[in-house]
């Protein structure tokens, strides 16, 4: 009985650790939407890549056959909006899903009855989105470079590509700080669901709108990365912001939200 | 005194005006089952959530074994299990893997998780999904979470909320055999006195958020002294006829006596009978546990 005690004393000041949280979180969405829809977001963006050349490549190749763009320009200039698009419209979902998750199975009150920081559990499900985001982007750069190899579009532009993925999937972090934010606050996802649909759709076009703002800070992103065309740099709506001036926004924005969001669900009455 | 598990100042928990939880001094002591009895809506689960630090008390402080909580929640947590209100459980998850999840975050080993499963009957069904389990068995899980990280004391909400007489029979079991057993301290709520009466050592009765009753259960069924109850035909001539007895009540056609040596009780019979009054019958009348819990949260009520 006093080993029994001994151990228990000594697990007794434990709480979950970093890596408890990020395997837990792991089993629970095992089964769910998360992970194919990971996969499902960048598949689809190619298929439609693939019908458009299918139905209107002979057009969207000839400024590649007289030299005039480069294989990369070719696919980014039809691809990119969509490729920015999903990757907003994925921030809001898996934000939504990995939370309500939580809220459906009311397990947020079992949760905090355990030794488990509500930061924590907060943070390293922004964390797992964040992956969730990045697997994606890869699997979206996978996408474009099978386009231009079918196409044959000569040398896949990998550091372009790589470039492009990253720069947007960094740009997307505040979006998914935000959209996490609405969706752990609330319990009926509807309105945090509206929003990460509804809001993409006009922020990214929005010329009146600051560069900064979560939703123009991914176009500034594929401005940036497709040399302006693929974004419609023709129009004034963008200042041009370089990768750093993105980063900087991208990273300062998300910390602030995930600060909000952290401090939101420690205070919150869990009932 | 015993160390005390639980302990409570002062615990007030207000929605507006409205004080759901009112001065709250729960003192639960190790070993004890301790019956947390309330009707609906008395600010039971109110109670066990600000106990776990779910929600803030709007004045007063919960300690658990001596520490404060929520300041030092987490170092004391991993002392509790708990089952608060509904279970909770992942509906696409199997039994198993819902337990995992739990036995991740505590860093508990598999077979730990093969124990509470067969603690609970569970392990012929531990791999179906949960979201298909009947209610029993949603419940036996939410039990077996709580008893999962080997707690000291076990906090139930309403355990038997819902369960046939079988599977209340079987978890009412299991509670009793917990402190025999695993030296754990169990916190049970329920609105059934029988339940309640049925496992519990000790027992605290909330009634509209105050504490109307703390003690062992005995000193709450020490309450239930008996009445004697004799029915006459002439109520007005028979009440002289038992001066000195201790009389309750004088009601339509009977007289009602506190409990009576058996003595009292015939001379005053052959009394009424030498006074000319018809007796139709004497019985005497034991309050019961629920009569005594109804009149405790009737006053409570009124006060």
């Amino acid at each position: 009985m006093s080993s029994v005690d001994a151990t228990r004393v000594a697990a007794s000041t434990r709480g979950a650790t970093a890596r408890g949280l990020l395997v837990a979180d792991w089993r629970r969405m095992r089964g769910t939407w998360l992970f194919p829809l990971t996969v499902l977001g960048p598949v689809g963006v190619t298929l439609l890549g693939v019908i458009l050349f299918l139905l209107r490549g002979e057009y969207m190749l000839k400024p590649f056959l007289s030299g005039e763009k480069s294989g990369f320009m070719v696919v980014t200039e039809q691809l990119g909006m969509i490729h920015v698009f999903a990757i907003g419209l994925g921030a809001a979902l898996l934000a939504s899903m990995i939370v309500d998750l939580e809220h459906r199975s009311e397990t947020w009150k079992a949760m905090f009855s355990l030794p488990v920081s509500r930061a924590g559990t907060y943070v390293v499900k922004f964390v797992w989105c964040a992956v969730l985001l990045a697997a994606s982007s890869a699997l979206m750069t996978l996408g474009y470079s099978s386009l231009v190899v079918w196409q044959r579009l000569g040398a896949v532009p990998w550091a372009d590509l790589a470039t492009l993925g990253a720069l947007v999937w960094i740009a997307s972090l505040p979006l998914l700080a935000l959209q996490l934010f609405i969706s752990t606050a609330l319990h009926n996802q509807a309105l945090p669901l509206t929003v990460g649909i509804l809001a993409p759709i006009f922020g990214m076009s929005m010329s009146d709108l600051a560069p900064w703002t979560p939703w123009t800070l991914m176009t500034q992103a594929l401005a940036y990365a497709t040399g302006g065309l693929a974004a419609g740099a023709q129009t004034e709506s963008l200042t041009g912001f370089g990768p750093a001036q993105v980063c900087t926004v991208a990273v300062g924005t998300t910390i602030v939200l995930v600060l909000c969001g952290t401090l939101a669900l420690a205070r919150r009455e869990i009932r | 005194m015993n160390e005390l598990v639980v302990r409570t100042t002062g615990l007030t928990k207000r929605y507006g005006k409205r004080a759901v939880v009112d001065r709250l001094d729960l003192h639960v002591e190790r070993g004890q089952i301790y019956g947390f009895l309330g009707l609906n809506g008395a600010g039971k689960t109110t109670t066990i959530r600000m106990l776990m630090g779910l929600i803030h008390p709007s004045s007063g402080s919960v300690e658990l074994f001596g520490r404060p909580v929520p300041a030092e929640r987490m170092a004391v947590m991993r002392r509790v299990g708990a089952l608060v209100e509904s279970p909770s459980y992942y509906a696409h998850l199997s039994g198993r893997e819902n337990l995992r999840v739990i036995a991740t975050l505590l860093d508990l080993p598999e077979k730990r998780i093969d124990e509470v499963l067969a603690i609970v009957r569970l392990t012929a069904d531990a791999g179906r999904r949960a979201g298909d389990y009947s209610l029993g068995m949603k419940q036996r899980l939410g039990i077996a979470a709580a008893l999962l990280g080997s707690p000291e004391l076990v906090v139930l909400d309403e355990p038997t909320n819902g369960l046939d007489p079988a599977g209340i029979h079987e978890i009412r079991d299991l509670i009793r055999s917990m402190p025999r057993e695993h030296g754990i301290t169990v916190l049970v709520s329920s609105h059934l006195l029988a339940e309640i009466d049925q496992m519990a050592t000790s027992v605290g009765v909330i009634h509209s958020g105050r504490l109307l009753f703390q003690g062992p259960i005995d000193d709450l069924r020490a309450r239930s002294r008996g009445h004697v109850r004799i029915e006459v035909d002439r109520p007005d001539v028979a009440l002289p006829l038992a001066g000195g007895l201790p009389l309750v009540a004088a009601e339509a056609g009977a007289l009602v006596l506190d409990s009576l040596v058996p003595g009292d009780a015939a001379r005053l019979v052959s009394a009424l009978v030498g006074g000319g009054v018809a007796v139709y019958r004497v019985e005497e009348r034991k309050r019961t546990l629920e009569e005594i819990f109804l009149e405790l949260t009737g006053e409570g009520a009124v006060a």
